[in-house]
């Protein structure tokens, strides 16, 4: 799946997926550039930023102590 | 079949991006602010009363103090409809405390200029403060509304276990919606050149 998806990014323009692959499946870094214009397009865009940040340390979540009072 | 955006609630348990009905968005208008206190209750009906936080205030006084537990019954502008939960699985999984969840609004509430610039996806158009959440007519059905960033509203964990939860967002979409949150709120924006110093 990994091997189509670079095949994909060196032919962009005549590559198919198999019948098979989904783009939304394959590891962020191999998903096709999506260029045109369309809200999922940008969904696409947006995630793939997304994912591309830096990831931090999980501290877990919370604060310590008794805050469940307002 | 196109990929879906939302899917059905996976199990008990609450996941950012999850999207639920009938939910409270609340939103201060004005001061002064008017707080209620229970007076008295009859068979169908708790009564309150209301007071101006300029005026001479309940017995006791106004409890607006961290050390007092703060006031309850504040009366603010409330709508009841669509939100999306915005909190980090993280947080909740180990916060007892609150929830973040932002609005979602039916997109009739945009002109149609700004429907047209807030589902066209081009870079650069569209909104920082609100997310475009396309239509999906498989279940979970969605019409196409948007959430709205600006309009967040916390809540206990115990208000979103007695709510009815409607979908979740599939991966793609929260990842998107996360980065325009983050964007909304912390983006960095270009200047001119002869801005920079």
């Amino acid at each position: 799946m990994v091997m189509a998806a670079i095949a994909f990014e060196e032919q962009r323009s005549d590559f198919q997926f198999g019948p098979d692959v989904k783009w939304s499946e394959l590891p962020v870094p191999f998903r096709p550039r999506v260029e045109d214009a369309g809200v999922r397009a940008m969904y696409a865009r947006l995630a793939r930023d997304y994912e591309a940040e830096p990831t931090v340390p999980d501290l877990g979540g919370g604060v310590p102590g008794d805050l469940y009072q307002l | 079949m196109t990929d879906r955006l939302y899917l059905p609630p996976n199990g008990a348990e609450i996941l950012q991006g999850d999207i639920f009905d009938q939910m409270p968005s609340v939103y201060v208008e004005s001061r002064p602010l008017l707080v209620g206190r229970r007076w008295k209750q009859d068979d169908t009906r708790d009564i309150w009363q209301v007071h101006r936080e300029d005026g001479p205030g309940p017995n006791g006084g106004f409890k607006w103090r961290m050390d007092q537990g703060g006031e309850s019954g504040m009366l603010v502008h409330a709508h009841l409809g669509m939100a999306i939960v915005l909190s980090h699985d993280c947080e909740i999984e180990n916060d007892r405390s609150a929830r973040t969840l932002a609005m979602i609004r039916p997109i009739g509430q945009l002109k149609e200029a700004a429907q047209e610039a807030l589902f066209s996806g081009r870079p650069g158009d569209g909104f920082y403060a609100i997310f475009p959440l396309e239509r999906q007519t498989d279940d979970p059905k969605l019409e196409r509304s948007f959430v709205d960033f600006r309009r967040l509203t916390t809540m206990r964990p115990d208000v979103l276990a007695a709510s009815r939860r409607i979908a979740s967002l599939s991966e793609e979409l929260r990842s998107a919606v996360a980065q325009s949150f983050k964007l909304y709120l912390f983006r960095r924006v270009e200047r001119p050149a002869a801005d920079v110093r």
